[in-house]
């Protein structure tokens, strides 16, 4: 109880002041193996520039994700909008 | 819709301060309207740092290069927070290898079987008249799909899309003597259609050059134009031309464009206010060129797409259930299996086979390799409003092709349109081509229509499709019972009566589906 109370408090602090940072060492997210028909020719070059999409977890997509899964969502199940 | 999706104010915080910690400060980010994507151009040096990563120019064995990282960290206090970043481990940017379409190099080569037991479309004297198999016009669709007769009503208050990836543009000159050819009328479309270019993406209307011709610039793109405008015109047209994944040079050290095109597009349009009703893409790869992150949240953006009243139509892979000698799994134990393909694989997108022939079969074409594409993803689940017709199918399948597909997977494709030897008019002059690149304008404009009538009776257009095609929708289709998913050194997925693995419901009769559409009694069509 007393850590979970000491936990709120400290992501309180975090949520509202900026200069607290988390920091925590790296890990592995996500590896993929390369498809058979691509091989490595090279390492990239270090100047080259690429548009990085980072996706964030979304909030509540599991709901609507639940209703396009069950056909309760379909413009012609009933309901105009 | 973007409260669905956004992410928590705390999550988007540390990625910032993370961010921000990697000499990234929040003003170079650019969010998606919900904020669950951030974009930011960074150096490759960079992005290494950052995802404590090495990049690396990667070739196919086709031609075409790729800067990826097949492996990437993060700090682990994001992982929850952070469900894919890209360009890293997708390999999906098909350069000429992805592109569902195949040139016709024989069309004398090809001729129908005699037909037996001819359903009444199929003995219909128009029909006979105006469809030749060894070249598909506009004319012939429009007949056999009982599009002919019907007037557009709704132009101004709707519209349909199609995309171009991978450099390739829709050539107006080219579009204009198809129109002036096949459907005098809408000939004034291959002016009037709009482009809309992302990430750079092409839009060249000067004649191609020799390197262009070689590899059949425009090809695809002209085959959109050309059957959407002569199918659905005057419904105004928009082609949206993403840029990414163009030929890189690695000797050449020059910064080409690597971005990862479906995000790009994705991630336009969900911030667009206004949406084509109905968008067209013919463009697949492997499903296991990509990680599942990848898969899902490309998917979701569909998902959110069609929540928002857009269908969107893909094509189902033109190698069946997988060229042969390629069907082997990804994951290192090198399994035969069969290639499910992707986004086609997506449950929230309408997937689009091809057929030939009347009465229609499953289309092949010996003379370059081309099989309609089925199959079951291994990444999406099967669907709830899929079960009451693909779970008979797969047990009547039995033991047969057991292990080499997922058989709780989403099946697809969902149903099926003519897409062999079609007229196309590209670089001044007629080449048939063959593909599902054929089939899914057809059908998307097809539903254009149907959103067209929907829109002029005062109601809204049908958004999100499967549910009402699996519930109410098929019986506005054409069975299609003969022929296969040929792959994989296998016959592949039977077509059969009812939904099949190859042409789904069948092909569209158009006269039923707006009236089916429309929630009123419609003549059912049967075989």
């Amino acid at each position: 109880m007393l850590t979970s109370i000491g936990l709120t408090a400290f992501l309180a602090v975090l949520a509202a002041a900026s200069p607290l940072r988390l920091r925590s060492p790296y890990a592995v997210k996500e590896s993929h193996p390369v498809p058979r028909k691509w091989s490595r020719v090279g390492p990239a070059p270090a100047d080259h520039v690429i548009n990085l999409q980072i996706g964030l977890k979304q909030g509540n997509f599991d709901e609507l994700e639940r209703h396009l899964y069950e056909g309760t969502y379909s413009s012609k199940s009933g309901d105009y909008h | 819709m973007n409260d669905l999706v956004k992410p928590s104010d705390a999550a988007l915080g540390l990625v910032h301060s993370w961010l921000e910690d990697n000499g990234v400060p929040t003003s170079n980010c650019k969010h998606s309207p919900a904020k669950d994507w951030i974009k930011v151009s960074l150096s490759v040096n960079a992005i290494e740092n950052l995802l404590d990563t090495q990049y690396s120019v990667f070739e196919h064995v086709e031609g075409g290069y790729l800067v990826r990282a097949p492996e990437w960290s993060l700090p682990e206090h994001l992982h929850e927070h952070i469900t894919a970043i890209q360009p890293t481990t997708s390999f999906f940017s098909p350069q000429k290898l992805g592109r569902t379409f195949k040139e016709v190099l024989d069309i004398s080569s090809d001729t129908p079987p005699p037909s037996t037991n001819d359903p009444p479309r199929n003995t219909d004297p128009a029909i006979k008249a105006a469809c030749n198999a060894s070249l598909v016009t506009p004319l012939c669709l429009r007949t056999l799909y009982g599009t002919l007769n019907y007037t557009v009503q709704s132009a101004d208050k709707n519209s349909i899309g199609l995309n171009d990836f991978l450099g390739e543009s829709n050539n107006r000159s080219d579009t204009k003597n198809f129109l002036h050819k096949y459907r005098l009328d809408a000939e004034t479309g291959a002016d009037l259609f709009k482009v809309q270019i992302i990430a750079n993406g092409n839009d060249e209307q000067t004649q191609e050059n020799a390197t262009e011709l070689a590899a059949g610039k425009d090809m695809e793109g002209n085959l959109d134009s050309e059957t959407i405008l002569s199918m659905s015109f005057p419904t105004p047209l928009i082609a949206y031309s993403t840029g990414g994944s163009p030929p890189f040079t690695p000797d050449l050290l020059t910064p080409t464009n690597t971005n990862e095109p479906y995000l790009e597009w994705l991630n336009f349009v969900l911030n667009q206010t206004d949406v084509p009703h109905v968008i067209s893409t013919s463009y697949a790869d492997d499903e296991q060129s990509v990680p599942f992150s990848y898969a899902q949240s490309v998917c979701s953006g569909f998902g959110q797409l069609g929540a928002r009243g857009v269908t969107l139509f893909f094509g189902s892979g033109d190698s069946g259930v997988g060229p042969e000698g390629d069907c082997v799994s990804n994951d290192g134990t090198n399994a035969s299996t069969f290639l499910a393909m992707f986004p086609t694989s997506c449950p929230f997108i309408t997937s689009v086979g091809a057929t030939k022939f009347i009465p229609e079969i499953v289309a092949t074409d010996g003379s370059n390799d081309f099989v309609s594409g089925g199959g079951f993803s291994r990444y999406f689940a099967r669907p709830l409003w899929q079960d009451a017709v693909v779970v008979p199918y797969v047990k009547a399948l039995g033991t047969q092709f057991s292990g080499l597909y997922n058989a709780s997977g989403r099946a697809y494709p969902d149903l099926a349109a003519q897409g062999y030897h079609y007229s196309t008019i590209w670089n001044g002059s007629l080449h048939p081509l063959d593909g599902t690149s054929a089939s899914t304008p057809t059908v998307a404009s097809i539903f254009s229509l149907v959103n067209d009538h929907l829109i002029a009776n005062n109601k809204s257009a049908m958004g999100f499709l499967n549910p009402w095609l699996y519930s109410v929708g098929y019986k506005g289709f054409m069975d299609v019972v003969n022929g296969s998913a040929i792959g994989c050194g296998t016959t592949g997925f039977p077509a059969k009566e009812g939904w099949d693995a190859v042409t789904g419901f069948g092909t569209p009769w158009f006269p039923s589906l707006k009236d089916l559409a429309l929630n009123v009694s419609a003549t059912v069509v049967t075989r």
